[in-house]
Order: structure tokens, then sequence, then C-alpha cells
């Protein structure tokens, strides 16, 4: 018998589409921050070569976080792709000894959690089914001991 | 930096795709880049493997792709005309900041894909922007690229050097990235990519532009900016600029000479926009 209780429903679940938001990058931040260009090191420049490279840096001067970013050929997206991977690093840096932000960390629960689900509802199809088969095992054997009893 | 054979193939076992780019790259993280760009932009696989098969033969990426980010803007390209160069992007984009706000009449000359005039005037809604070429393919590409950004440009076909530019009518800024690598520099020092599939009317260039600027244009503007390839093509300028001319270089993020600046001394609008583009 699956029985349930009150206080599993009053257990709080994490919703997909009910996270905490995005850590967003503010002007404060911007202030605080150190942003870079790299380029690689020697060798000739400017017209000689034609190299695609949009390589930006960004540094936290206040916690020294740096981060960089160059997944994009477009330096001003690469900018704001930057900016936002900034604001996740300060994010988990404030977030204390969890090392994550908020939104992250209700991501690894939210996984967790169906993993969970998963498990529970696979435990009791399980349950269910060892109890019917044990039942017709018990079925089978009454009925043999009836065959013998006649006998 | 030759990358070697044993190199090559230790990565062709891990990825055959990254083996083709890495020679051309001069280095693995370089050819990891450029792959994950093309696998980005191009998706099929098939013309993935033909864009590093391009690649390999030296064809500029942005030739393979066929654009290039620029600033706000995303320009064509095509190998009639010299790609914009990140070091054109960053200084331009500093321009525009600091330019913001001003009605200013901008001529851009030997524009090329037109990347910095669309920038420009992309940036700068208050301004009006002229572009002009001696090349009618770099004409075409450019009102292409306007089409594609949705802009407006005046275009110009005029070889910029036997010009009187009177046609024009008032000039506040004179803004241009003219061919500047001296003819016995460009076989020691431009890359095997930039020799074979760009232009040499967009590359090769001494002094002649810096002095087309100093006879034609410095009586007819407020101020200029134009990008310069060395040291002695800005002492050129302020040399020849004469008294009432402030002149200043500013360098790259690489710290090499790449911009040479100028506005008539006491005109304040343009000292408050200049102040401090010299020093990175």
């Amino acid at each position: 018998m699956n029985v349930r209780w009150f206080c599993s429903t009053t257990l709080n679940l994490i919703k997909k589409n009910k996270l905490p938001p995005r850590p967003k990058f503010t002007n404060e931040m911007e202030i605080q921050c150190e942003e870079k260009f790299l380029h690689g090191g020697r060798g000739p420049g400017g017209q000689k070569i034609n190299k695609c490279n949009s390589k930006v840096q960004l540094k936290h001067l206040e916690t020294g976080i740096v981060v960089t970013c160059q997944e994009t050929r477009s330096r001003e997206n690469n900018r704001k792709i930057a900016r936002e991977k900034m604001a996740l690093e300060i994010a988990r840096f404030h977030n204390g000894d969890a090392r994550l932000d908020s939104r992250t960390e209700a991501l690894q629960k939210w996984v967790v959690q169906g993993k969970k689900a998963k498990s529970k509802k696979s435990r009791l199809k399980h349950d269910k089914h060892d109890a019917e088969r044990q039942e017709r095992q018990e079925e089978a054997l009454k009925r043999d001991a009836e065959i013998l009893n006649s006998i | 930096m030759r990358v070697c054979p044993a190199y090559i193939r230790k990565v062709s076992r891990q990825d055959p795709l990254l083996a083709m780019l890495v020679g051309v790259c001069r280095g693995e993280s370089q050819a990891r880049q450029e792959l994950r760009w093309m696998r980005q932009e191009l998706v099929d696989p098939a013309r993935v493997r033909w864009a590093c098969k391009l690649r390999s033969r030296q064809v500029p990426l942005q030739h393979v792709l066929g654009s290039q980010p620029f600033g706000a803007i995303d320009v064509l390209c095509r190998p009639q005309v010299l790609i914009p160069r990140w070091e054109t992007e960053e200084w331009v984009c500093d321009l525009t900041s600091r330019l913001a706000g001003m009605r200013l009449q901008i001529v851009d000359l030997c524009t090329g894909t037109g990347c910095v005039a669309l920038h420009l005037q992309r940036s700068l809604s208050a301004a009006r922007v002229t572009a002009v070429d001696c090349s009618a393919s770099a004409i075409a590409l450019a009102q292409c690229n306007a089409g594609r950004n949705e802009l407006q440009l005046r275009l110009l076909q005029r070889d910029v050097l036997g010009w009187q530019p009177d046609e024009i009518g008032r000039v506040d800024l004179v803004v241009c990235n003219p061919p500047y690598i001296p003819p016995d520099k460009l076989v020691r020092d431009a890359r095997a990519s930039v020799r074979f599939y760009e232009p040499r009317l967009a590359l090769v260039g001494d002094k002649e532009f810096y002095e087309n600027l100093v006879r034609v244009w410095l009586s007819r503007t407020r101020a200029f900016v134009y990008e310069v390839g060395s040291e002695d093509q800005c002492a050129y300028v302020k040399k020849h600029a004469g008294k009432e001319w402030i002149v200043g270089t500013r360098k790259d993020a690489r710290g090499e000479a790449r911009v040479v600046y100028g506005y008539r001394d006491g005109d304040s609008e343009f000292a408050r926009a200049f102040k401090g583009y010299d020093n990175l």
C-alpha cells in the first residue's frame, strides 16, 4: 500500500520556469572592472595580417576575478558574453561556501529532484509488479497444495 | 613560425579537419577557434569540410564565411576589397563614442567595404557620411553593405589622389584607412593569406595619402583621423601639418602606432572630443 503523507505535498519543489534570475551585470560592476582586448604577442599587425581575433578580458579589480571570452567573431558580442560570465562569477563569489550562484544551485537541485522522482516512480512500479508476482506464486502454491491434499 | 609535420599528424588523429587548419592558423588554439566558428556558421558538415579545404589554401576566413563583424554592423567581404581589421574597429569604436551628438559632415576616404563609414553613420545619427573609393568593386560592395545594414550612404567613385574635392562642400572630419604597407615590406612582413587574396591596391602605399592629406584636405576640414602603419607616417603628418594644427598619434592594443589625428588649434568642440584619444 502506497501511503502519501500530508507533509510530502509541502516540499519545496523547484520549477524549471521559476528559477532565480540570472545574475545581472550592473553599472557599478562596470566601474569596478577593467576591460582589455587581447590580440596575441609579437609579429606584424595592421593591414599585414588578416587574422580574426577578438578576445575580450574582464578583470574585477576588487576580487581579482578574471574572465575571458572569444566565443564569437564579433567583438561586441564577446563583450556582452564576458559581462554575463563576470556577473555569474561575482554572484558565485558572494554566495559564500557553496561557490555557486543561486540559479545554478537551483538548476542542480532541479536535476537531482528529477532523478529522485524518476527513481521513485520506477521503484513504485517495481514494487507493484513484485507484489503481483508474489500473489501469483502464492496462488500457484495454494493450488499445488490443494491438488496434493486431494490425492 | 612553421608548424612541424609530426604535430599536424598528431592533431590529424584527433580531428582531420583541425589538421587542415593548424598550418594556416599557426597553432592549435587558433585552429580550434576557427573550426568552431565555421561549424557555428556553416552548420552543414560538407560545407565545413569544403571551408577547411579553402582555408588550408590560405583563403582568409572572412572570405570563406563571407562576412566580418565590425562594431555594431556586419560587413560582407569579397576578394577584391580589403577585409576590415580589428585595429580599425578599435579606433573607430572609440572615435564614435567621442563624437556622439555632434552634427558633422564626415568624409571617409578609401572606404573599401564601407565599414568605417557605415559604423559612423549607424552610431552618429546626426552626422552625414560620404564614402569615397577609387575601386568600382569597393563601391558596389559598400552599397551592398549599406543595404544590408539598412543605412543611407553617399558613395562616390573617385581617385582620391587626383581629386579636387570641391563638389562635396563643407567637411568637418576626414577619416581614412589608406593603403600603408611600403612596397618593400609587403613581401617580408605580410602574411601569405594577405598577399594572395587581398588587393594590392588597398595594401601597398607609402606616404601618398598623407601627402594628399596635407596638400588637399587640411585646408578644407576641421579635423582628420588617418590610420597608419608606422611611426614615420605619423611623423610625416606632424611635420607637415603646420602651426595651426594640433596633431596626435594613437597606439593600438598591441602598442603599435596606429592612428594619426589632428584638429585646428582653438576648435574647442574637437579638442574636447579628442581629449585622451591618444592614450588607450
